[in-house]
């Protein structure tokens, strides 16, 4: 069989991860063994680095008070979140606010919730895939303990008015959560001037390690733990600290946070020069593009199914996605695509491109071309 | 008919093609897909997402069951050990609606379906094969211990050289212009062939056990499955008479989509010598029995008829296969004076075949009374190991 070249363009599901984190982690691997809670040397030299990435990681938030909690990645940070937030604040209400394109991680915790008697108001975006922050103002109700919207939506990219939002939340005593996953080290995200009680984040989105997220919680904000056993990370997150993975996380921030503005610009003109090509053929954006990060651009392609689409493209060197795989490994309209009013027989011809650092400047012509040519003989 | 077919190897495919393997997750699949890579094709793994197993009920281990989770990744690592692509597909709806709701309405009505065949002809060879078409792939191959053998301009499908595990009798149904697009890579293996070839790739699905008959009915209890899926008929249709051939009472059954021709178990008439299900009365809701010497038929009518190779005369002989474990048995096939149907492509959601115009059948006359010839199974005509075409049993 030919080798075909084959373009990655899938950062918003992971990234590769960097080399020099890599080497970070084999680092700490080899040399920093130790268990961080015990008492010896060699364990004590582990806790420092644990500290030290502790702090590096509330530095690129500006959460200086702030408890940085590592988990094992985005989907915990979220369930710890709800949940944890949810039944931590309980006495003074069982109301939660979340927007209708929460990443499942967030969406299903607050339905496992309704379940013990807490009650979801889950608010409609606008056509661009934006809450707007009125409709936040509208719902709340006296019982609202939490209102959790997501920062930068991982199917469509749109950049949510966190900021107004947690004004709102805060102005009514109300807790603010927001799901950062997609959002961390790509916009800025400032924990102090926002004005967040909680915020996710991820390792693999930003070229670290697998298996590595971190809640960031503001001091003396009630929450229970998901997890019981041990006495590590202030008996939020019990358990073993996954020392390698967490040094890795952090230094994969620090290296995102040095290049921020320099690959935010590249990923822009790169965007510009995709979407130019494929709107030759017909292709739309799904959402406006000044209200998107410029990583993910969501693209309708009417007329043509995104399963066969992307299977075409995958054959032919592209890897992009489209809706949510289920388990299986099959391909379903998107409820993220299908919440902006877009009906079925267009919504199922969305097709996700992320670009990021495996995206080279130069090969972006390529790729446009490569789809060009795949949706235009489908 | 006279004419020895000579078995040729399948059509001229150019090695550049692009293929795409059924693979269900079991060792077959996986081997057929190996073998050609091996070849040089390139090769695409599709898995049919058939039906949610949290739906179709019965407790059991699934492990060994098609178009479970664990059968759709069995197939997605033997594709990429094998350095292919896999896709899966979700037909949970177009199954639903074209197999498991036909297996019901078949049941209800005194028959016995073969979910099998009507899913390679509904599903395998035509949904699959018309999404695969989509991504340009030319052929589709499958696991299926079967060959493809041409004979004058016409495509036909012929037993595997492997008779144990022969099956050629669920390919009837199959067009010529499925025929052409179709490869069998196991076509001349045996099992244990294969399953070395499995074994020395050390493919992940190497010792994946046979898996059952029917998929959707994991725990092979299709009672329960009618009595969880067809609830409100089960309990119209109630409980029945048995009777004997002469109309003598004997007894009292549960509902006759519970029983199949040629059943002795279950029936709860104790005799000396035990009885068999003969016939199902569905409009009374009887069930006749019959003692083992009574059991025979001599004569079956077939419709729904799928020619391979068209028969150039009204009456022919030729083997014929009336369930999946039968050993094929000498026949006289007699063409029905009208039309006769052609293979071709089957597009149309086809009638019961006794609502189907009755000129279109054949009469089969058996060389020696064959038992339990059951309405609702496939009958397959052969000769000389070549499937000249095939119908469905109605009377």
């Amino acid at each position: 069989m030919k080798s075909k070249q084959r373009f990655y363009c899938d950062h918003a599901a992971t990234t590769p991860i960097d080399e020099i984190v890599l080497s970070e982690i084999a680092r700490i691997s080899r040399g920093r063994f130790a268990n961080p809670s015990s008492t010896h040397q060699s364990g004590q030299a582990a806790k420092s680095e644990l500290e030290k990435s502790r702090r590096k990681m509330a530095k690129f938030c500006n959460a200086p008070n702030a408890n940085v909690i590592f988990t094992s990645g985005g989907t915990e940070s979220d369930n710890l979140a709800i949940l944890g937030l949810a039944r931590g604040n309980r006495e003074n209400g069982n109301h939660i606010i979340i927007s209708n394109i929460e990443h499942p991680a967030v969406a299903e915790s607050c339905k496992y919730l309704e379940n013990d008697g807490f009650e979801i108001s889950v608010l409609p975006v606008d056509k661009n895939g934006i809450l707007p922050p009125e409709s936040v103002k509208n719902a709340i109700r006296k019982n609202t303990i939490l209102i959790s919207v997501m920062a930068v939506n991982n199917e469509l990219g749109t950049i949510q008015p966190i900021e107004e939002i947690a004004k709102i939340a805060n102005g009514n005593g109300i807790l603010f959560h927001t799901d950062a996953v997609q959002a961390f080290g790509k916009i800025p995200i400032d924990f102090e001037k926002i004005g967040f009680d909680a915020l996710s984040i991820s390792s693999h989105k930003i070229y670290g390690p697998k298996g590595v997220g971190a809640l960031v919680l503001k001091k003396n904000v009630k929450i229970q733990p998901l997890v019981f056993g041990g006495k590590q990370e202030n008996l939020i997150r019990t358990g073993t600290e996954n020392l390698p993975g967490i040094v890795g996380f952090a230094k994969a921030a620090e290296l995102m946070f040095a290049h921020f503005e320099f690959e935010n610009a590249r990923l822009k003109k790169i965007e510009n020069k995709f979407v130019a090509k494929l709107s030759e053929i017909g292709a739309q954006r799904t959402v406006p593009t000044e209200c998107a990060y410029p990583g993910i651009i969501n693209l309708l392609f009417p007329g043509i199914s995104a399963e066969i689409l992307l299977q075409k493209l995958d054959l032919a060197g592209v890897e992009a996605s489209g809706g949510s795989a289920c388990s299986s490994g099959a391909i379903k309209v998107s409820p993220v695509v299908q919440a902006l009013g877009i009906p079925d027989e267009i919504a199922q011809s969305a097709v996700r491109f992320s670009f990021g650092r495996a995206t080279k400047s130069e090969d972006i012509s390529e790729i446009a071309e490569i789809v060009t040519e795949q949706a235009i003989i489908l | 008919m006279k004419s020895v077919v000579k078995i040729q190897p399948s059509p001229f495919i150019p090695r550049h093609s692009r293929v795409a393997v059924a693979m269900s997750g079991g060792v077959d699949s996986s081997v057929a897909a190996k073998i050609l890579v091996g070849q040089g094709y390139e090769v695409i793994g599709v898995t049919m997402k058939l039906w949610n197993y949290d739906e179709v009920g019965g407790n059991v281990d699934l492990s060994n069951s098609c178009c479970s989770l664990d059968s759709i990744n069995g197939a997605r690592m033997v594709c990429t050990e094998l350095g292919i692509p896999h896709f899966v597909y979700d037909f949970s709806s177009e199954f639903q609606k074209i197999v498991i709701e036909n297996f019901k309405t078949e049941y209800l009505a005194g028959r016995t379906p073969n979910p099998c065949i009507r899913c390679n002809t509904y599903l395998k060879w035509h949904t699959l094969l018309d999404k695969i078409t989509e991504i340009d792939v030319d052929f589709i191959a499958t696991g299926h211990y079967a060959q493809i053998v041409e004979k004058d301009e016409n495509f036909a499908i012929a037993r595997a050289k492997y008779r144990e595990k022969d099956q050629s009798y669920a390919l009837w149904e199959l067009s010529q212009e499925n025929l052409k697009r179709t490869l069998f890579p196991l076509g001349k293996l045996t099992k244990p062939e294969v399953r070395n070839i499995a074994k020395e790739a050390n493919l992940e699905t190497a010792d994946e056990p046979e898996s059952q008959e029917i998929c959707f009915i994991p725990d092979n209890d299709y009672h329960r499955f009618l009595n969880e899926n067809a609830l409100d008929e089960m309990a119209k249709i109630g409980d029945g008479k048995i009777l004997d051939e002469a109309g003598n009472e004997l007894g009292t059954h549960k509902g006759f989509p519970f029983y199949t021709v040629g059943q002795r178990r279950g029936l709860g008439i104790y005799d000396a010598t035990p009885f068999y299900v003969k016939k199902i009365d569905a409009t009374k809701n009887e069930i006749i029995v019959a003692k083992k010497e009574a059991m025979t038929f001599v004569e079956m009518k077939v419709g729904q008829l799928n020619w391979m190779i068209p028969p150039k005369i009204e009456e022919f002989s030729a083997k014929v296969k009336i369930r999946y474990r039968h050993e094929a048995v000498e026949c006289n096939v007699q063409m029905n004076e009208g039309k006769r149907r052609k293979a071709k492509g089957k597009k149309e959601e086809i009638a019961s075949p006794l609502a189907r115009n009755d000129r279109n059948f054949v009469t089969v006359r058996f060389a020696e009374p064959q038992i339990a010839v059951a309405p609702g199974q496939s009958s397959v005509f052969y000769k000389n190991d070549v499937v000249l075409g095939g119908g469905i049993i109605f009377d």
